[in-house]
């Protein structure tokens, strides 16, 4: 048996924190479900969240199926927490009975898959604290190699999630060889006693946001003589690069220009800078900025930068109100004052453009 | 500015020219007597760089040309200015010109002549260079800082604009070209933000970016609302579906139940309604057999009245013949008497007239009890006995057909019968009867309908109305046995009338002879005085005839054989009546068969109630409650249902609109607008800060200038003094106020004349040397330490050698021992120079 463990899609997702790259990260999210149905396997499971929300356009739904529909096998759709099985969701759209080799899981059963047995019950709420793993015990299937599909939360990942709780014990609770699990964006396993993969999270087929773990992955499933084998292959068309940087010495700035310059095109950059700016390299924080324009998206927030009080500047300052002003800043954005620090780097900004 | 050479010519005490060349950048000593013009050369100077040449005659006079000589006075002045050297030539009087000229290249060319040349210099020199002379001390410039001219000690007010260099001095950069210029950008960025006024521009980017975040705030929070009242509506769909499909569950479980109670409750209906029947049928039998009976027992009784009638009858008819067989006997009787009466009297009339009147009185007297009878006519009588025959048998037939219900009540129960509520105590029976039909309400259990089967019902009852209606009318509130007895009573006495005219009608053509007999027998009777003894016979047979008469009173005796014989005959009537219907209920078969119809009856009746039991004992007890439940679930079932499709049509609609991904772009352009306005806000806050922070650094440095002068002052007065002197109190009109003495302030009004001039020096030496920082300076002391002793006099000296690392010195003095030790100095001998 060897199959394509997906989930969370997302597909029409927000994108607020891209500014104006939020449908170019749309349309990746397309391109990158392109990418996982041209994935070489018997079956494919689509554990959950193939929608953002049930309120997705319906050309979006329509285009989605058709992305599906072009896997050589049998297709598994599970509606999650983010497009459970409600009437007037995206689950009743004509495109789920116009291709037949997309299965849309409506109620708790057993399928026939190549190899074996797929056992899956859908979610029906966006928010619940059942285990929806639970009934999957419950469910008559032959006997053979099982595959479970599910999405929640496995107890201990997030103690604030309370939200369908998943069971550390589903895999081995559902009789199953092994539990496809979506809802977490980050491809994690969970190893049983004897080491082997039984549970795991495939992560978003394309990452969500910055600071996502390990995501933009599918899984590859084979599963042989009731072990299973898990390959994560690389689906995710975008980077998300999130930078937190600390600048000292002169050269910093350099040197983080370069690093940024070296980022692939298809990015989206949050870079955060701290740190001490100094007038030498003042002009590279704008040449940072204008860089934007080679990525989707770069947001620079230098609000922890403040200008060095290296013999440069300051010095070069006319003296009285003036040096003052500045040594008074300095000692505000010492103390932590964010406006103090920009204040001053505005400063010195002006500064270098009187004496230009 | 410093000077290089001064060249004065009838100026004052110079008729002839002078010329010091060659002066110092620092130091220099000009000596010379009183007298010998070192003021005058100090006057030349202000007048050289300040005055226009074009002063009046007179202000030149009072001021420059020399006493008692028509010269025209003539400075030419060398100075350095901004790093440049400069030639300044003023002549005054006649041919009074002025020419600026600038050294280039070693060679001095013309920059400016005349007012011109005048107005450049001062522009150079002062801010507010003088406008009408610089005699005037307020237009002196930076000369009223750098220049001592000779006389007290005491510094002069200062004017605004040395005030204000003074200010920029000492705040450095205030007013130098490089702060300004900062400044200018700071301000530039400020009001790409704000009004001069610190007031949020309208048309700054913040402005704009607000409304644009606000309007796509909005529109967010107005598709939010929608998109979750979208999802609740699917959640709300779905929960209504799972319960139609829970309800219709239920209601197919409950169906089964319901259609089983319903069958139940129809059988039991039929069932009822064939107990009712059956009862009916048995009550119909009952009713007829007991007509039936009660008919026999009347026409027994009839039969009983008619024998004793018969009885009465024949007594009467009896009395009546004894009376007619003693007819004779009474009449002989009566005419005995009259014939005892009237003796000797026409005995042959005599009985006619008595007949006569007898009759007469018999005929009014029948006459007016006929006409006080109000006896029924023939027609009217014959009528009333058609239509009572008639409406008896009408009425039998009704009351065989009608529909009779007993109903005993269990329990008190309230009933609803033709509209009407009826309370029906427990064991309280209850019958009803109708020709057709009887409908029976009982609130919240059920209403029961009996119809007559049989369809003539209707007619009949219509029938017995109506001849009851007839009748009654024909009756006139009568019975019809009283109209019976007054119409036998009537033919009677018609009989009797009949009779009577007969018989009075021969005897009434002989009336006059009988009113003549009866006048004579009057006549008679008392003319016959025996007649008594008669009269007593006559009594005597009298009585006996009348106790005949009394005894075989004919016409009482006829008159009770007539009621005797009407009664036989009523009753006769009747017997016919009671034999007609007997002979109607003998028409269906014998009583035997009525009797066995009705025990059959009678027993189906008890099947029939039997079964009805067993249907009531079997009946589910929650009937009503299924039904109940049953209906409620459908009712709840249509609205769910109704609801549901209202929600799927409403979802349906949103889903064409695109709700989220509209969402998902008003957000993201708020979001991307508030993350550009949330960078020029902390652009604007920074710039705000910066141009807060800087004129907050510019009053705190003016604030600060007469401590800062203070500071200096007191730094050269203890090079003066000696480093414990107390420190100089500078007044917030920057000038020297005393000292600072522990515990109290000491004035200057309060120390001695030489710390004064020494305070004075130090003083202006430190503004002086402040204007100096940008620029060397020429700073002139005109014999100002003339108080000061020597050994502070060295220590001046001291002060000047150092100040003179800035400032171009010139002293002018009658004492040129005491700057003997000045270092470097150039010294001139102004006597000399004259010479």
């Amino acid at each position: 048996m060897r199959f394509i463990h997906t989930a969370d899609w997302q597909i029409g997702m927000k994108a607020a924190s891209t500014g104006g790259a939020a449908e170019a990260v749309r349309q990746a999210r397309l391109e990158s479900a392109a990418r996982v149905v041209a994935l070489e396997a018997d079956f494919l499971l689509v554990a959950g969240d193939t929608f953002e929300d049930n309120a997705v356009d319906r050309s979006l739904v329509q285009h989605t199926g058709e992305i599906l529909a072009r896997f050589h096998g049998p297709v598994f759709l599970l509606p999650g927490n983010h497009d459970p099985l409600q009437p007037g969701s995206v689950w009743d759209h004509a495109v789920w009975n116009q291709f037949p080799n997309l299965m849309v899981v409506r109620e708790p059963r057993a399928f026939a898959v190549p190899g074996g047995t797929l056992i899956a019950a859908p979610l029906r709420e966006t928010h619940s604290r059942r285990d929806p793993s639970a009934i999957l015990a419950e469910i008559t299937r032959p006997a053979g190699t099982v595959v479970a599909m599910s999405h929640g939360t496995v107890e201990g990942i997030d103690p604030d999630t309370e939200h369908h709780p998943i069971s550390r014990h589903a895999c081995s609770r559902a009789r199953a060889d092994y539990l496809a699990l979506g809802h977490w964006h980050s491809t994690a396993f969970y190893p049983d006693a004897e080491g082997a993969i039984r549970t795991a999270y495939c992560g978003a087929h394309e990452t969500t946001k910055f600071g996502e773990r390990d995501s933009g992955n599918a899984l590859r499933v084979q599963i042989e003589n009731g072990l299973p084998i898990v390959e994560s292959l690389r689906t995710g068309v975008l980077n998300w690069h999130k930078l937190d940087v600390q600048v000292q010495a002169l050269g910093d700035i350099v040197a983080l220009r370069d690093r940024i310059a070296a980022l692939p095109e298809r990015s989206l950059v949050k870079l955060e800078i701290s740190g001490l700016l100094h007038a030498a390299e003042a002009d590279l924080l704008r040449q940072l900025d204008e860089m934007g324009s080679r990525f989707l998206h770069l947001a620079i927030d230098a609000s922890g930068l403040r200008p060095a009080a290296d013999a440069g500047w300051e010095d070069l300052l006319p003296p009285g109100a003036v040096r003052m002003a500045a040594r008074q800043l300095r000692e505000r954005a010492a103390a932590g004052d964010s406006v103090a620090s920009e204040a001053l780097l505005e400063l010195q900004a002006l500064a270098a453009q009187a004496g230009a | 500015m410093i000077v290089r050479s001064i060249e004065v010519a009838s100026f004052r005490c110079f008729d002839r020219a002078i010329k010091l060349s060659g002066l110092a950048p620092g130091l220099n000593v000009i000596h010379g007597p009183n007298g010998a013009g070192k003021s005058t050369l100090l006057l030349a100077l202000r007048h050289g760089l300040l005055d226009s040449h074009s002063l009046s005659g007179a202000q030149v006079k009072q001021t420059m040309q020399p006493w008692g000589r028509a010269l025209y006075p003539r400075i030419l002045i060398v100075f350095e200015q901004g790093g440049m050297a400069w030639r300044i030539e003023k002549r005054f009087l006649s041919g009074a010109s002025s020419r600026l000229e600038r050294e280039e290249n070693g060679v001095f060319r013309p920059v400016a002549e005349g007012k011109e040349a005048d107005a450049q210099l001062r522009a150079m020199l002062l801010a507010d260079g003088p406008q009408k002379g610089a005699a005037q001390e307020a237009h002196l410039g930076l000369l009223q800082v750098l220049w001592t001219p000779q006389g007290p000690p005491r510094l002069p007010a200062w004017s605004p604009a040395v005030r204000s260099t003074l200010q920029a001095a000492f705040g450095a950069a205030l007013s130098s070209k490089a702060a300004d210029n900062l400044a200018g950008l700071v301000n530039g960025r400020f009001l790409d933000y704000f009004t001069p006024t610190g007031q949020t521009k309208k048309s700054s980017p913040m402005v704009q970016l607000q409304q644009d975040v606000s309007a796509w705030q909005e529109k967010a929070l107005t598709l939010k609302s929608q998109w979750e009242a979208a999802a609740r509506s699917r959640e709300h769909l779905g929960l209504l579906r799972s319960e139609i499909g829970e309800k219709e569950s239920r209601a197919a479980l409950l169906k089964p139940d319901v259609q089983a109670a319903a069958a139940h409750r129809s059988r039991l209906a039929e069932a009822t309604n064939a107990e009712l029947h059956s009862r009916q049928a048995f009550q119909t039998l009952d009713t007829r057999l007991s007509q039936w009976r009660a008919d026999i027992e009347t026409a027994h009784q009839l039969q009983r009245q008619m024998e004793a009638a018969g009885g009465d009858h024949k007594l009467a008819n009896e009395s009546l013949a004894a009376a007619a067989a003693q007819r004779p006997r009474i009449e002989a009787l009566a005419r005995e008497i009259e014939a005892l009466h009237l003796s000797g009297l026409d005995a042959k009339a005599w009985p006619d007239l008595l007949r006569f009147r007898s009759l007469a009185e018999t005929t009014t007297r029948l006459r007016r009890e006929l006409s006080e009878l109000q006896a029924p006519q023939d027609r009217a009588i014959a009528e009333i006995r058609r239509l009572q025959q008639q409406l008896e048998i009408k009425t039998a037939a009704l009351d065989a057909s009608s529909l009779k219900l007993s109903l005993e009540a269990e329990s008190p129960q309230t009933l609803e019968l033709a509209g009407e509520k009826i309370a029906i105590a427990s064991g309280e029976i209850r019958e009803l009867t109708s020709p057709q039909s009887i409908s029976i309400r009982l609130p919240g259990i059920a209403r029961i309908t009996a119809a007559s089967a049989n369809p003539q019902a209707a007619g009949l009852e219509l029938e017995v109305s109506d001849l009851g209606s007839r009748l009654a009318i024909l009756l006139n509130g009568e019975t019809t046995a009283n109209l019976e007895e007054r119409y036998t009573h009537s033919q009677a006495i018609q009989q009797k009338l009949t009779e009577a005219d007969a018989e009075l009608r021969p005897l009434s053509a002989r009336r006059a002879e009988f009113e003549e007999l009866a006048s004579r027998r009057l006549e008679w009777t008392e003319q016959t005085p025996d007649i008594i003894g008669i009269r007593e016979d006559w009594k005597s047979r009298k009585e006996t005839l009348d106790k005949a008469k009394t005894e075989f009173d004919l016409p009482a005796l006829a008159a009770a054989h007539a009621t005797a014989t009407a009664k036989l005959e009523g009753l006769t009537a009747q017997f016919s009546q009671i034999n007609s219907r007997l002979a109607q209920h003998a028409a269906s078969g014998p009583i035997g068969d009525l009797e066995g119809a009705l025990r059959r009856a009678q027993t189906e009746a008890a099947l029939a109630r039997a079964g009805l039991q067993d249907l009531l004992a079997g009946a589910p007890a929650n009937l009503a409650s299924l039904e109940s439940e049953l209906s409620q679930l459908e009712s709840s079932l249509a609205l769910d249902r109704q609801t549901a499709a209202h929600l799927a049509g409403q979802l349906a609609a949103l889903q064409t609109q695109n709700l989220y991904s509209r969402l998902a772009e008003a957000e993201e352009r708020q979001s991307e607008t508030a993350s550009i306005l949330g960078r020029h806000r902390r652009r604007a806050a920074a710039i705000l800060l910066l141009k807060e922070t800087l004129e907050s650094a510019r009053q705190n440095l003016t604030s600060s200038l007469p401590n800062q002068i203070a500071e200096e002052a007191t730094r050269n007065w203890r090079r003066i003094a000696g480093p414990d002197a107390h420190p100089i109190r500078v007044s917030e009109s920057w000038h020297p106020g005393g000292f600072h003495v522990p515990g109290a302030e000491a004035g200057m009004d309060e120390i001695s004349g030489g710390e004064a001039e020494q305070i004075s020096f130090a003083t202006r030496l430190a503004l002086a040397t402040q204007l100096a920082q940008e620029e060397r300076q020429l700073a002139v002391f005109d014999d100002a330490f003339l108080a000061t002793d020597p050994a502070r006099a060295e220590n001046i000296i001291g002060l000047l050698a150092a100040a003179s690392g800035r400032l171009q010195i010139i002293v002018l003095t009658c004492h040129p021992s005491r700057y003997a030790t000045l270092p470097g100095a150039r010294v001139f001998d102004l006597e000399k120079l004259k010479e």
